[in-house]
């Protein structure tokens, strides 16, 4: 009987790896999805910029005799916006769309089946995917977050100068350093539990591949 | 990876299923138990010739196998071993966010 306990938790124990391992394929799923993120983002941001970059070319600054100015770049704004929704999508559906728990039919076998899975898990793919999966999704937080900064940062800009011709009948009262540190403090203030729970997950997973990298050590060096 | 005879090294997996379909049926002929098994009848009398000379099992002289107390102590063995370690592990709650 109490076998028969130890070999349901061994199977349950190898389903817990099985279902890590698949969320390490999400976590993957940013490495394969990364580059086109970073593409669309950034094809977006350049949109935007050359736009912002022409009206103050062509001097269509905002000013009180143009308020036409004033709605073009806040609808100019609509772009780095549209980029990012189409950016997270991407990656979304991308996150979304890996298969997992093709295991278990396997493991519903019992003990033998669980035995099969950790005999034939390849631990240095694995280990590789997850240090991959944890960089992608770092660099993927961070430029979600840069991407958030240019936003705030541009519509801060529009809507503090805004105010500034109003109230003050003045073109420029802060200088862009402010609006840049005063949009950082909102991003910040944002997304500040999300930035927490990444690296919160990130520790985990550092922490993951420390206990594998000692679970496959001992696995791999046993003589039964 | 096992077709032929297991010398060195076995398949712990093969080994595993034949002492699991051995416990759970008692005592099989070999026909039936590389049917239970799911593995050709060659690579399974391979098998049971390692396990044999080992002692983990008998075989009666109508070619009945039967899993004697020295097979059933390294089943549990092999159970207990791999539980003492993949019972440490503690698996974080990970959910990727995007």
């Amino acid at each position: 009987m109490t076998e028969m306990i130890t070999e349901e938790s061994v199977v349950s124990k190898v389903q817990e790896l099985m279902e890590t391992l698949d969320n390490i394929k999400r976590y993957n799923a940013f490495a394969t999805s990364l580059k086109k993120f970073v593409i669309i983002i950034v094809g977006f941001m350049t949109v935007f910029t050359i736009i912002m970059g022409m009206i103050d070319f062509y001097d269509l600054r905002p000013s009180l005799d143009s308020p036409i100015s004033f709605s073009v770049s806040f609808l100019a704004l609509l772009i780095p916006i549209i980029g990012i929704v189409a950016g997270v999508l991407f990656v979304r559906r991308k996150v979304n769309s890996v298969r997992t728990g093709e295991w278990k039919e396997e493991l519903s076998h019992g003990f033998p089946s669980a035995l099969k899975m950790l005999v034939e898990l390849d631990w240095e793919v694995t280990f590789d995917e997850i240090s991959l999966g944890k960089l992608s999704y770092v660099l993927y937080g961070l430029m979600k977050t840069a991407a958030y900064w240019v936003v705030t940062f541009s519509a801060l800009r529009l809507l503090g100068t805004a105010a500034t011709l109003l109230v003050l009948q003045r073109a420029e009262f802060f200088g862009g350093f402010f609006w840049g540190a005063f949009a950082f403090l909102i991003v910040l203030f944002a997304l500040g539990n999300d930035l927490l729970r990444r690296y919160k997950e990130i520790h985990s997973l550092d922490m993951l591949l420390m206990e594998l990298r000692w679970f496959s050590f001992e696995f791999r060096k046993a003589e039964f | 990876m096992n077709s032929e005879k297991p010398s060195s090294k076995p398949d712990l997996y093969v080994i595993a299923r034949i002492i699991n379909v051995l416990k759970e049926k008692q005592r099989l002929n070999r026909t039936a138990l590389a049917t239970s098994t799911g593995l050709a009848y060659d690579k399974l009398v391979n098998y049971l010739g390692w396990m044999s000379e080992r002692k983990f099992i008998e075989i009666d002289d109508d070619g009945n196998v039967r899993l004697t107390k020295a097979g059933t102590d390294a089943y549990n063995e092999l159970v207990r071993w791999i539980m003492k370690y993949v019972g440490q592990l503690r698996f974080p709650r990970l959910r990727p966010r995007t």
